[in-house]
């Protein structure tokens, strides 16, 4: 047997050529099958095989073929096979161990290329990647994340981007753009800069979003008017930002590097109706743009700058330096135009409220209609919302009339721009033909069957993958799909593959996702998308937004935490029972979300009303070592974070003193307001024309006369006094002595207490002073002492409502007494101060009684 | 009922409906036509695996069978995960099981041959190049140089 084995193992490689080749009949359905018997060759494999079950039956026997093995037999089997040095793994045909590598993960399909010459060839062959590819994500078609033309190296950076995302203790930075509902915002994640535009308010913003700040000035269409109403459509890019106003005018703001300077160019020239659709050149700084249209005198090379069209259908290009129309095109006559794209080199797409799409080319004058004509209902047209999506490396043109997403195909021209994807697919003749292409009609429905009209659900928002490929003629991982994805609001998102082959003029989704925050149909869960070749991003109306990766449709995370999942969950959970439209809760909508293309870095900005949140996955690490040297960020970095565990001894620190200056102003200015108040008050009880100190004095003595010989309590005792104010300690300190002089003096004490009548009256005071002295006991904030004063002086004014009398008394003794005491004093004449006033009170008393 | 010849003679009398479980027996008995007891011959699959492929056709016969792949995209992702009763059926000695994962490919038995396929991914997945060895009584025969070559190859793209 040892020979035979030995014989096998030599002949092995031919055989498993041949075996693989006669074996692999499942992609070849069409052959014969009693081809497989008149082959001479397969009988001699037949044979091989033979032999080599017959050396098998020698342990194999009948009894363990229906033997459960445990792992500790399977163990001991395994080293039983390397002690007669036959395994039959190498036998194996290839297909089949491609088939079983591509269950594998990367590591072990690395440990595997490890093991032997025969594995490493296998390996090294992509098919193995290429099928646990597809294992993994599900698909052969996509966006490549990495430039690379092999599919291990795909398989392994999108893992490694995908880990990413789902990294703890990223930075997440939440603040107020500080206009009204911001309807679009402008990134450029690498120079840390977002530009958000509100239509409603006309005004915009330009933010640093990884620290929250807002640069100011805001961008203003209208240099009178600080906010309009004007703005009907705006559009913009990290370089400029345009504006198409009511009156036909159209508004541009430039932005350089520095934030503050910014170029706003109203135009000379204006439309005759209304603006209804602008276009910026989003792919180079305006001013090199700019540059390049004035100096640029032919044609060929000019660029658009900024576009805008009209409700007339007319189409202007603007020059940014003289602010007139360069040149106007007449696209479509009395109907509006409703969205504008270009390319910027002078191939522009516009779609108009008919939802039929013109194109122009840069070698050609005028606009061409896309597509054949589609079935449209004007009212409908106009009373949703239409999305429109063009991408030009693809060379398709996505338009949604709210009902159903249409593909159209853009011709393919010459031009580097457009990549070689179109003219490959274009010169393909299955693919299409020119101009006239059929509408391909990106299913939205679960249904296999196809739509129905009544049953699809209005499409609330449309996203394109942006990200930029190049590639040349050879096949590369993912064959350049590209994606794009629909939310509608029965709360599914669709995502297709739109390079896909249409059947039967229809494109099925690739995957149909639901969102975990549906309600119910009146409440459209998704609000907005996003997408890159690697993930989406979903907005909610609550809110919320979820991060699922694009190709296996699996939930990756929530980013949002503008509201709290805790908080999310109940108001859901409460909602939905009682039945109430999930809008009376005051949710926000996404009504944005910005995502950087390059896949590589996880971040991107989510708009809920006016708060703008930027958050990035991929500077944890970095911003981890930038804080060891002392970065300038640590300090906004570390308090943004998420959690507050991840916090150094440090920073704890300086945070703690940060809060405790916050503090001590913070009950400064308490502090000052009260001062103020009680000034304000004891004026308006005693008069003017005492110092507050004698006020104050006044005020405790007349309290503390009516206690009588009761034991007064000591506030000077209570050691926690001392942090405040020390001129009422010193007041207090000095009605106290005043009370024990009284309290030593029995001759005063008639003279002190009032009569039978007023007796009773005073003692029904005394439970007040009483609970005051407790409150001081229990709590030495100022603000109860100033109530004792307080109350004190309205005891006063109490007196002096029952006594009307001793108002003269008490002014006469202000006068005949006034004198500027300071605080060191001695308080012989403060007590003969109070003396007299608790005398001629008695006296006032003693004759409103008589 | 049909009538299997394995290669060592014996016969195996099935139902029609466990048969089909292999695309290839399936066609040759669309070919052959109505014969009422068709006798097929399996020439290179011995009798002690032909009886585990039927046992696992058996178990399976009432098993959807595969759609089109291309209408639902979901079920493009294969998991590891083996179907429990599989796992035990595939509990047998490595001679065995790649005998049944060659039957299965010949025969045309796709969730048969997916279920082998795993199983042996199973065996070698978490392990080093070297424990693969063992597993597999697999003779390393790279030099230490293409080793270190491999190994270089393989960092290079994980990184960064």
């Amino acid at each position: 047997m040892s020979v035979n084995t030995h014989r096998e193992n030599t002949v092995q490689p031919i055989v498993a050529l041949n075996a693989s080749n006669k074996f692999n009949r499942k992609n070849n359905s069409t052959v014969d099958n009693s081809q497989q018997y008149d082959n001479i060759h397969s009988d001699e494999i037949f044979e091989e095989y033979s032999t080599s079950s017959k050396g098998k039956q020698k342990y194999t026997t009948e009894e363990n073929i229906n033997h459960e093995y445990t792992a500790e037999e399977l163990q001991d089997i395994a080293v039983e096979s390397i002690d007669n040095n036959c395994s039959k793994v190498i036998n194996l045909p290839t297909e089949i161990m491609i088939g079983i590598f591509s269950f594998l993960d990367t590591n072990s399909l690395d440990n595997c290329s490890l093991v032997c010459q025969n594995w490493y060839h296998l390996l090294n062959d992509d098919t193995a990647w290429r099928l646990s590819f597809s294992n993994h994500f599900g698909t052969e078609h996509f966006n490549r994340v990495s430039s690379s033309l092999k599919w291990r190296t795909e398989l392994i950076k999108r893992q490694q981007y995908l880990r990413k995302w789902r990294r703890k203790n990223v930075l997440n930075v939440s603040f107020n753009g500080n206009i009204s509902f911001i309807s679009h915002v402008y990134t450029d994640f690498d120079a840390k800069r977002i530009i958000a535009f509100s239509d409603v308010s006309g005004l915009g913003v330009v933010a640093d979003p990884s620290k929250g700040r807002l640069a100011s000035p805001k961008i203003y269409i209208d240099s009178n008017l600080r906010s309009t109403s004007e703005v009907v459509v705006s559009s913009g890019s990290r370089f400029g930002l345009i504006c198409g106003l009511e009156s036909g005018r159209v508004c541009v703001t430039l932005f350089s590097r520095q934030t503050r300077n910014r170029d706003r160019i109203m135009m000379t020239d204006y439309h005759r109706a209304v603006v209804t659709a602008v276009w910026i050149n989003q792919f180079e700084s305006s001013k090199q743009a700019q540059q390049a249209s004035v100096n640029g005198g032919s044609d060929s090379s000019r660029k658009h700058v900024a576009l805008s069209a009209d409700a007339n259908g007319s189409l202007y290009s603007w020059s940014l330096n003289k602010g007139l129309i360069e040149c106007s095109y007449e696209i479509c006559p009395g109907i509006s135009i409703t969205h504008i794209q270009s390319d910027s080199k002078d191939s522009i797409v516009v779609r108009n409220a008919l939802g039929q799409v013109f194109y122009k080319s840069r070698d050609k004058e005028a606009f061409i209609k896309v597509g054949e004509e589609v079935e449209n209902d004007y009212e409908h047209s106009i009373l949703t919302k239409a999305e429109f999506e063009v991408d030009f490396a693809s060379g398709f043109v996505l338009s949604s009339d709210g009902f159903k997403v249409v593909r159209y195909s853009i011709p393919g021209n010459d031009d580097n721009s457009i990549s070689s994807l179109s003219q490959r697919k274009f010169s393909d003749p299955n693919y299409h033909d020119g101009f006239y292409s059929p509408v391909v009609e990106l299913v939205t429905s679960l249904d296999e069957t196809g739509l129905d009209a009544d049953c699809v659900d209005t499409i609330i928002a449309l996203s394109i993958d942006k990200t930029i490929s190049s590639g040349g003629e050879e096949r590369v991982p993912g064959d350049y799909g590209r994606f794009a994805a629909a939310a509608t609001r029965d709360g599914y998102i669709y995502i297709w593959d739109i390079t896909s082959k249409p059947k039967d003029g229809k494109i099925k989704p690739t995957r149909v996702l639901s969102s975990p925050f549906y309600v119910n149909e009146t409440v459209p869960s998704i609000t907005s998308i996003a997408l890159n070749s690697l993930v989406l991003l979903a907005g909610s109306y609550n809110g919320m937004t979820v991060a699922y990766d694009l190709l296996t449709g699996n939930q990756i995370r929530v980013i949002s935490s503008r509201f709290s999942r805790k908080a999310l969950d109940l108001s859901n959970e409460q909602q939905v029972q009682e039945g109430i439209p999930i809008q009376n809760f005051g949710l926000v909508p996404v009504s944005y979300l910005g995502l950087d293309m390059d896949p590589n870095k996880p971040q991107g900005v989510i708009v809920v009303g006016s708060a703008i949140q930027y958050f990035d996955f991929g500077s944890y690490l970095d911003s981890k070592s930038t804080d060891r040297n002392g970065s300038k960020k640590k300090g906004v970095r570390k308090r943004r974070m998420v959690k507050p565990g991840s916090l150094n001894p440090d920073a704890i620190s300086k945070h703690e003193i940060n809060k405790g200056i916050e503090l001590e102003l913070e009950r400064l200015r308490v502090e000052q307001t009260e001062e103020d108040e009680l000034s304000n008050m004891l004026t308006e009880f005693n008069g003017d024309g005492m110092t507050e100190e004698e006020q104050i004095q006044m005020a405790l003595v007349m309290s503390e006369s009516q206690k009588g010989a009761e034991p007064v309590y000591n506030p000077l005792e209570d050691k926690s006094y001392h942090s405040d104010n020390e001129e009422l300690i010193q007041a207090i300190e000095a009605s106290r002595i005043e009370a024990e002089n009284l309290n030593d003096n029995d001759g005063y004490e008639d003279d002190y207490n009032y009569g039978g009548s007023s007796q009773t009256q005073s003692q029904s005071h005394t439970p007040y002073h009483e609970d005051n002295a407790e409150e001081i006991h229990e709590n030495d904030s100022f603000e109860r002492l100033y109530n004792q004063v307080s109350s004190s002086s309205l005891s006063a004014g109490y007196h002096r409502e029952q006594n009307g009398s001793i108002l003269d008394d008490y002014a006469t003794v202000e006068q005949d007494e006034l004198s500027p005491s300071g605080q060191d004093e001695n308080y012989d004449e403060d007590f003969e101060f109070a003396l007299r006033l608790s005398l001629a009170e008695a006296e006032s008393l003693n004759q409103s009684t008589a | 009922m049909v009538t299997l010849i394995s290669s060592d003679g014996q016969t195996f009398e099935i139902d029609a409906k466990v048969a089909e479980k292999s695309v290839l027996i399936k066609n040759m008995m669309e070919d052959i036509g109505d014969e009422a007891s068709s006798e097929i011959p399996i020439p290179n699959v011995a009798s002690n695996v032909l009886s585990k492929v039927i046992e696992y056709c058996t178990h399976h016969k009432d098993d959807p069978s595969l759609g089109d792949e291309e209408t639902n995209p979901a079920n493009k992702i294969k998991n590891i995960d083996i179907d429990e009763w599989d796992q035990k059926f595939l509990a047998v000695d490595q001679e065995m099981l790649f005998e049944i994962i060659l039957t299965a490919n010949y025969l045309d038995i796709k969730p048969l041959l997916e279920a082998g396929c795993k199983t042996v991914a199973n065996m070698i997945k978490g392990k080093s190049p070297e424990e693969i060895r063992r597993t597999f009584n697999i003779q390393n025969d790279f030099t230490p140089e293409e080793e270190s070559q491999i190994r270089r190859e393989n960092e290079w793209a994980e990184d960064r």
